[in-house]
């Protein structure tokens, strides 16, 4: 079932970012540079959470896998931002099916609690493994002549990284749209809805789940890859439990059962902690308030609103 | 079959030909929708085996003996919100059945067809559960466990049931029906296990065992208490 | 130094810092005695988050130090505008704060961020921008290899100089075996390697140095597989209260040394009685009449810091480190624009280069405790390392270790190129 308003949607709000950049400077490129990639992260915590059925506090952790792997590529590989890209994919697909497989032999709010020792001690190995991690001070990108398809490409927070972010999302979430109109995609939402009914049915429910969450991997690591070429330094905080718990806020402002909310609720959360920055100290403060307003009166997010509207259904 | 120290199921034992529709009777708690899922794959038994023409499934996980023909429906309705009835049925023959025709056949057989493109959260609850029979039922299976069919049903609606099993299964595949309304029990099942406690308490012809007056106790005395 | 969260410690001093928080953006311009446009100084600081006890200190020192410029006469004459933004202590929000300085103040300096992970991913981006970056960042790797940028300079210590010039004296004072007890992450690693080769150098030994895992749950089974037979325990772990406790408790009555900066990171007074007879390494004292400086004297004046180096205002014991590395960093820039001849930013290319030949900054206003010697080839200070001691409930001067004593080998060279 393809959910034609939340494609249009998501990619509309990209194709603004990228209209828009040009005329907003230089600083708020970087911005949304930045931000195109955390939604990435976001659309990989509704993937987990809504069609995967783990509720998933680790995505972070997978992100992170994404943008070490492509610091370590590039030392070894050099600028191909495809290889860089892969690595990250090739990482968060690999940590995303360690984790995966451990946590479908939990119950639902088990594996939940089984996330967060994974988010954890994860960091703590990234903390002390400083000599593949730079530990606290972090790994900077190694200078290199980055290039994309044999063309010469600037990285860093600027424009360009925020056209290349936005047309690989594009790209992905048009891949998902189509993708969510197959007789595969329908037995994930079997699975995800009554696991056990679609086991009787002859579907290994365990098999899809771990696809649909090793697929979640996949979007976070090229997230955490495209993170590592903005940034070009990556800290362990990018790993840390409380970046998780910023892509779940994510996610569910825009809406966490449809991955087309995962690009509106990182801007309208970025983007607004970065406006009250300018004002305030108490930006965690009033985010957190909004946050609690959202889930008061938009328990379904932003991509939730239309649906009370019209009574199309479109996950 | 045991949960922690209860014994849910004790050395129930059932054999079920091929062509038999065997009806199993009992109180609420008495273990038949264990039963059903111990079959099933859903639960692994404690103890005890479970074969299918002759096949030892018992370590098989549900999807694989859902493969090799066993079907089950639920006592609960569950189907899938937000989808509509042909695409259940698509989803139940797996990637099987390519050719929409059997498929459509058999809803204009149920009498499903005019809701063909409806989601089944807007269809009538006996159509619900005729909807779970049609989905265990596209697939031919060898043998079909259905757990309380009529739950919920209006007297029409029963009787559709009924003629359901009588003309499409009656003789054709092996059938488990736990079923609560006697009428459908009688016209429907050639044999009868009454379980009561975990444990089988008769077993026989349905108008012997419904005669017997220890089932009548054990039935209407459990009845009573609700 | 600190790069975790220490809550344990800050609880008391963060609360107290988020009550008195400024304003986002201070922007105050006493125009006496100057004139011109101002020179706009951004300071990308810990305002909030787990830094925030260390940020409070740089916050005061540079809202103060700012205000005492502008009131003697400015730098090079021109009013100075400071621009303070908050770090969060998060290194995506302090990278962002960064390039909200560069590019949409257009600061003509910056004031860096003290987390090393903030200050590492910041200092290639000032330097793109063609900023001066005065790094706050005691975290050596800074100043080395893949990090080291021509247009970032450190007028504060770092991990490497601290334990080179502490070493040497404590092996001297108190004895030539020693035993390390270390968190086992980036800061504890490099803490105990620094202090390993100080003390070999200085003709002590260290037996096994024993690694405290982040995640350990329970400290006394690693306290009690240090060398009994130590003359010192050097511990750079992050819960150093309850580390001191756990060792007195278990009977070791050793000398024993925190980590470079602890004293700026938490108030020495919440050690409490256990805290008697433990040394800090620090960039000053905390006590006025350790320092025996007028110019340190007219610091705590500027700042509302009482002769015992109490904030009159918070109640707090002066974080003296952080003071000094941002009254440095004034100094540098003060220093160099007025003799360098700067005027616009375009000029910093040509102040770096004028730094570089700069090699000692006299003792003076914004240089209070003596003379401060930058190295050309990392952009690194070097300045005499104060050893504190806490007795009778007062941090006091145990000994000074020459700035000399303190220098380490430099792992790159920016003049070349
Ligand atoms: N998953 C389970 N865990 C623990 N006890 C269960 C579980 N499923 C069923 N039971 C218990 O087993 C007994 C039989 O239940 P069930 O098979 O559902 O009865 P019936 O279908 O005959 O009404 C009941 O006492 C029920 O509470
Ligand atoms: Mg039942």
């Amino acid at each position: 079932m393809r959910d034609r308003v939340g494609i249009v949607t998501a990619l509309g709000v990209l194709a603004v970012l990228c209209a828009i950049a040009p005329l907003v400077g230089e600083f708020w490129s970087g911005v949304l540079a930045r931000c195109v990639s955390w939604m990435f992260l976001a659309i990989s915590f509704s993937l987990a959470y809504s069609y995967a059925n783990i509720p998933s506090v680790a995505q972070a952790t997978v992100f992170g896998a994404g943008a070490y792997a492509a610091v370590w590529a590039t030392s070894l590989v050099g600028g191909n931002m495809i290889l860089i890209m892969t690595a990250g994919v090739a990482a968060g697909a690999l940590i995303a099916l360690v984790f995966g497989a451990l946590l479908l032999k939990m119950s639902h709010s088990g594996a939940a609690i089984g996330t967060i020792i994974f988010a954890v001690t994860f960091s703590m190995l990234g903390n002390a493994a400083v000599a593949y991690t730079g530990g606290t001070d972090g790994l900077p990108m190694p200078a290199q002549a980055f290039h994309l398809l044999g063309m010469p490409f600037a990285v860093g927070p600027n424009i360009g990284m925020l056209l290349l972010g936005s047309a690989v999302l594009a790209a992905l979430l048009v891949a998902f749209w189509l993708f969510s109109g197959t007789r595969t995609w329908r037995v994930v939402r079997a699975v995800q809805q009554n696991a056990m009914r679609a086991q009787v049915l002859g579907y290994n429910a365990a098999g899809y789940r771990l696809a649909v969450f090793a697929v979640s991997g996949c979007v976070a690591g090229l997230g955490g890859a495209l993170y590592a070429l903005i940034s070009r330094h990556v800290a362990i905080e990018v790993v840390s439990l409380s970046m998780s718990l910023k892509s779940i806020l994510w996610a569910a402002v825009g809406g966490v059962t449809s991955i087309y909310g995962g690009p509106i609720g990182v801007l309208a959360v970025q983007l607004a902690s970065e406006l009250l920055l300018r004002w305030t100290v108490r930006v965690d403060l009033i985010i957190g308030l909004m946050l609690i307003a959202v889930a008061l009166w938009m328990p379904r997010g932003v991509m939730g609103l239309r649906r009370s509207r019209s009574s199309q259904q479109s996950q | 079959m045991s949960f922690g120290a209860f014994r849910a199921l004790n050395d129930v034992s059932l054999d079920v030909g091929h062509g038999e529709i065997r009806a199993i009777i009992g109180p609420n708690g008495a273990g038949k929708t264990t039963f059903v899922n111990i079959v099933s794959g859903i639960f692994k038994p404690t103890s005890g085996r479970v074969t299918l023409e002759g096949r030892d499934i018992t370590t098989l996980s549900p999807q694989r003996r859902a493969r090799l023909g066993l079907a089950r429906t639920f006592q609960i309705t569950s189907l899938f919100k937000g989808m509509t009835v042909s695409e259940h049925l698509q989803l139940a023959v797996r990637d099987a059945d390519a050719d929409g025709e059997t498929r459509r056949e058999l809803l204009e057989q149920m009498g499903l067809a005019a809701f063909a493109d409806r989601e089944v959260d807007t269809l009538s609850h006996g159509d619900q559960r005729i909807l779970e029979m049609a989905m265990a039922m596209v697939l031919k299976p060898k043998f079909l466990l259905l757990d309380e069919p009529t739950a919920g049903m209006s007297i029409a609606e029963t009787d559709r049931m009924i003629r359901l099993i009588i003309e499409r299964l009656r003789g054709r595949i092996g059938v488990i029906i736990i079923e609560h309304d006697m009428n459908v029990v009688t016209q429907t099942s050639d044999k009868v296990t009454v379980l009561a406690a975990g444990a089988v308490a008769a077993s026989g012809l349905p108008q012997d065992v419904l005669r017997d007056p220890h089932v009548k106790e054990i039935y209407l005395g459990s009845a009573a208490n609700h | 130094m600190k790069r975790i969260s220490r809550r344990n410690v800050l609880l008391g001093s963060a609360a107290a810092a988020t009550a008195s928080l400024v304003p986002t953006a201070v922007t105050r311009v006493l125009a006496q005695g100057t004139s011109g446009d101002p020179i706009v100084i951004g300071h990308q600081c810990e305002l909030t988050g787990w830094d925030s006890a260390t940020g409070f200190w740089r916050d005061k020192a540079a809202t103060g130090l700012v205000d005492w410029l502008n009131a003697n006469g400015g730098i090079a004459g021109r009013p100075v505008r400071l621009v303070t933004v908050d770090t969060k202590s998060d290194v995506d929000t302090g990278v962002n704060q960064l390039r909200h300085l560069l590019i949409q103040e257009k600061v003509d300096f910056v004031i860096g961020a003290e987390i090393s992970s903030i200050a590492l991913a910041s200092n290639t981006i000032a330097n793109e921008n063609r900023t001066l970056y005065m790094t706050m960042s005691s975290s050596e790797a800074t100043t080395g290899k893949g990090a080291a940028v021509p247009y970032q300079f450190r007028m504060t210590t770092n991990s490497a100089a601290t334990a080179a010039g502490a070493a040497q004296k404590y092996v001297e004072s108190i004895g030539k075996r020693w035993a390390t007890f270390f968190a086992d992450i980036k800061w504890g690693q490099s803490e105990r390697d620094w202090w390993q080769k100080g003390v070999t150098a200085a003709g002590g030994e260290i037996g096994r140095a024993i690694a405290l895992p982040v995640d350990a749950p329970d400290l006394l089974p690693f306290i009690a597989q240090i060398d009994r037979s130590a003359d010192g325990i050097f511990i750079p772990v992050l819960n150093a209260l309850q580390a001191i406790q756990l060792l007195r408790s278990s009977g070791y009555d050793q000398q024993v040394v925190l980590a470079g900066l602890s004293f700026s990171l938490f108030d020495y007074r919440e050690l409490g009685a256990v805290g008697d007879g433990v040394f800090g390494i620090e960039t000053a004292p905390v006590a006025l009449k350790d320092s025996a400086s007028s110019e340190m004297a007219e610091i705590y004046k500027a700042l509302g810091i009482d002769d015992d180096g109490i904030h009159t205002a918070s109640g707090k014991a002066a974080g003296t480190s952080m003071i000094m590395g941002i009254a440095q960093s004034l100094g540098f820039v003060k220093a160099n624009v007025e003799a360098s001849g700067w005027k616009v930013k375009d000029d910093t290319a040509a102040l770096i280069r004028h730094a570089e030949t700069v090699e000692t900054y006299a003792k003076g206003p914004l240089f209070p405790l003596g003379d401060v010697i930058v190295r050309p080839q990392d952009h690194q200070a070097f300045m005499d390392i104060y050893l504190l001691k806490i007795a009778g409930g007062a941090v006091g001067k145990y000994a000074v270790a020459p700035k000399e004593s303190t220098i380490y080998p430099a792992e790159v060279d920016l003049t070349k190129g």
